[in-house]
């Protein structure tokens, strides 16, 4: 019992930290396509520091305050289910529709609080934000019972350890097709380019954000750092072949060796998100939402059919 | 339970009006603060995500610079006037300069008018760059405008060492400009600028102008016909877009333009695509202008013209009547008009901005219909200048 809690705090520590180390590669990446110098790697976590220190704290209710933390705990359990290598404590029971659902509660948490703030501008971000939910649920639909029908299997610990037998996921044609297809949802995940309707500084002023300061904003930060870590770790899992070590006699080596491969692959599904990113202007929300039901749905779908022959 | 009168009747004893809301609409107001506007607002009334009403609201930046133009001597008002067009401030001294020029009866010298020419294209190639880092920040695609931003950095720096001031260089000044050349290290300096913006356009044309995306956003948004443009008084780069050649540096020339060979870039579809794509040639036009200018070489003799009127600035008299100059600037037909009483500071000095035309009306009846996603992109498209409207 309690290794399991030693565990799950240790998880926690280590997601946040990484989650903003991303962020801070993120930003630093972008810089450097934009041929700037960019912020020092830690800049995120500095400003959620500085979040928290703000001495005012505008509040609008019990649902603005509960929706942060709503968002955060509900990425924290995804996070939970996630195998992380050999040290994730609810591995057995995470299976694709569980973890796929639980990292989409944080975007109804984050909708909660902004629209309970009765802000125009939030309340514009919200629509756009659950029209992207509805929209990307298609394409993950048919990504989910393609990873299915492929292993004989829901549960994201045994895909991993079929990996390791049969090789990655995206080497065989009918999961390249699905990861193609999970990529570009990936991107709509991640609030990047092409798909960031939801937060669009330019159109909507930051959408749902725009009403956060202060110690909501540090918690959506660690949210948004949690968030990334959870999305790209079920990425590498699923697709990427996730890492089970037993090279070394040594637990603690052969755990050291999980995650820092774990980290490379993740770092690999962070830097395709930013390349297109950086590349791309944004979509109106329409548009974003007949492409999702056009293309990564027809792609996905067809990776599904491959895998059911 | 409370009646419907009892409330409205304890409201207004309160000082509280209850006003009728419209159930079916919302009002959002797009404000100076907002990323998309600059110093500007529009009160827009939604329909769900499409705008029902638009309500310029112009104002947030007026100075009042028709009046304090009239408490300054002659040559103290470029430093106030050129404050009128913060992306390129180079136009109002250069409209204020030729109308004086033109009242004083002076023939400016023709290095003086070579570098006036130069400094006006320098302006526009930088306040296009500028426009198309707007565009991009707007769109999203901020790679684009940090490399544009980049860019017209390069010409703040030529800028600066030929007058000193980055942004707001007080140097064309009626009959001349303030300051020589720095010399052939400049001229060399500003021809491997702009070759090297000149290489550096396809880069634009893959992120921006030949994006898949951008052609989607902006393609039959904000439509302006021929006929609706004329009548509204729109010029410039927004006007070409609708199919009318007219550009002042060919129906009206000044300085060295009819020496000088350039295309003027037209468009039927009159949407935002149209007016983005326009901008787009005129900065290739543009940059092949400089280089002309540059080949060309600058004339010998004064930059300045020789008068000793001169001699005692503060007590400067003009001669009594009035002038009108315009120039085509990347917002449009940008005119002064002013008028002298023969004293040492002028009776009047009125600024035509462009952005008057295309700001308001013109803007409020583009927008009607827009989704809100649109509204950023034609406001950007239309390449709105506040202070221009605000004066």
């Amino acid at each position: 019992m309690l290794g399991a809690v030693l565990k799950a705090i240790f998880i926690i520590l280590y997601a946040t930290f990484v989650g903003f180390m991303f962020m801070g590669i993120i930003r630093k990446v972008t810089a450097r396509i934009h041929r700037r110098i960019g912020p020092p790697i830690y800049q995120p976590i500095i400003d959620t520091i500085k979040f928290f220190g703000k001495r005012e704290n505008i509040t609008h209710g019990l649902i603005y305050d509960f929706g942060i933390i709503f968002a955060l705990g509900a990425t924290i359990l995804a996070l939970m289910f996630i195998p992380l290598g050999s040290i994730s404590i609810l591995r057995t029971y995470g299976d694709l529709i569980l973890i796929t659902f639980l990292l989409e509660i944080p975007m109804l948490g984050i909708m909660f609080a902004a629209m309970s703030s009765g802000n125009p501008w939030a309340g514009l971000g919200a629509q756009r934000a659950l029209l992207t939910l509805l929209a990307i649920q298609v394409p993950l639909g048919f990504a989910i019972i393609a990873l299915a029908e492929f292993y004989g299997t829901f549960s994201t610990y045994e895909i991993v350890m079929a990996q390791q037998v049969g090789g990655w996921s995206i080497f065989h044609l009918p999961l390249l097709l699905v990861a193609i297809a999970y990529d570009i949802v990936l991107q709509a995940m991640f609030g990047k380019e092409p798909f960031d309707m939801m937060i669009a500084p330019g159109e909507i002023s930051l959408g749902p954000m725009v009403e956060f300061g202060g110690k909501h904003m540090g918690m959506l930060q660690i949210q948004h750092a949690i968030g990334l870590f959870a999305e790209t770790l079920f990425f590498a899992n699923i697709f990427l072949g996730g890492a089970v070590v037993i090279a070394f006699s040594s637990p603690i080596l052969n755990t050291l060796a999980t995650l820092g491969i774990l980290l490379v692959k993740q770092i690999a599904v962070l830097l395709i998100a930013i390349f297109i990113g950086a590349i791309f202007p944004r979509f109106t929300i329409d548009q974003a939402v007949k492409f999702y039901w056009k293309w990564p749905t027809i792609i996905a779908a067809l990776g599904a059919i491959l895998a059911s022959l | 339970m409370v009646s419907q009168e009892e409330i409205i009747r304890e409201a207004r004893e309160n000082g509280m009006e209850l006003l009728p809301i419209d159930k079916d609409t919302y009002e959002l107001f797009f404000g100076p603060q907002h990323m998309a506007t600059e110093n500007f607002s529009i009160i827009l009334k939604m329909d769900g995500h499409r705008v029902m009403k638009a309500i310029a609201n112009p104002g947030f930046l007026h100075r009042g610079f028709e009046k304090l133009a009239e408490y300054r001597p002659w040559y103290t008002n470029i430093a106030l006037l050129l404050r009128i067009c913060v992306p390129e401030p180079d136009v109002p001294e250069a409209i204020y300069s030729m109308a004086v020029d033109e009242l004083m009866g002076w023939e400016v010298p023709e290095r003086a008018q070579w570098i006036r020419t130069i400094v006006l294209e320098m302006a526009r190639v930088s306040a296009y760059l500028f426009w198309i880092m707007g565009l991009s920040f707007k769109l999203g695609v901020y790679t684009a405008g940090q490399w544009a931003a980049a860019y017209r950095e390069r010409f703040m720096h030529l800028f600066e060492e030929l007058t000193g001031a980055r942004v707001y260089h007080i140097y064309t000044i009626p009959g001349g400009v303030r300051r020589d050349i720095p010399g052939d290290k400049w001229l060399r300096q500003l021809r491997d600028t702009v070759e090297y913006i000149k290489s550096k356009l396809s880069d634009f044309d893959n992120l921006v102008f030949e994006n898949y995306i951008v052609h989607r956003r902006l393609e039959g948004i904000g439509v302006m016909d021929k006929k609706f443009a004329l009548a509204e008084g729109v010029t410039g780069p927004n006007l070409r877009a609708t199919g009318v050649p007219y550009d002042v540096r060919r129906a009206d020339p000044y300085l060295l333009y009819p020496e000088l060979d350039f295309e003027v870039p037209v468009l039927k579809e009159g949407d935002a695509l149209a007016r983005a794509l326009i901008r787009r040639y005129e900065l290739e036009q543009d940059l092949y202008i400089l280089e002309q200018l540059l080949e060309m070489g600058p004339p010998s003799g004064p930059y300045k013209v020789k008068d000793p009127k001169l001699k005692n600035l503060p007590r400067f008299k003009v001669p009594a009547g009035d002038a009108f100059a315009h120039v085509e600037s990347t917002k449009g037909d940008f005119g002064a008009y002013v008028v002298s009483d023969g004293g040492h500071k002028p009776y009047r000095v009125h600024i035509r901005g462009p952005s008057i035309a295309h700001g308001i009306r013109v803007l409020e009846h583009l927008l009607v219909g827009a989704r809100i996603a649109d509204v950023p992109v034609i406001l950007m498209s239309l390449d709105n200048c506040p202070p221009d409207i605000d004066r």
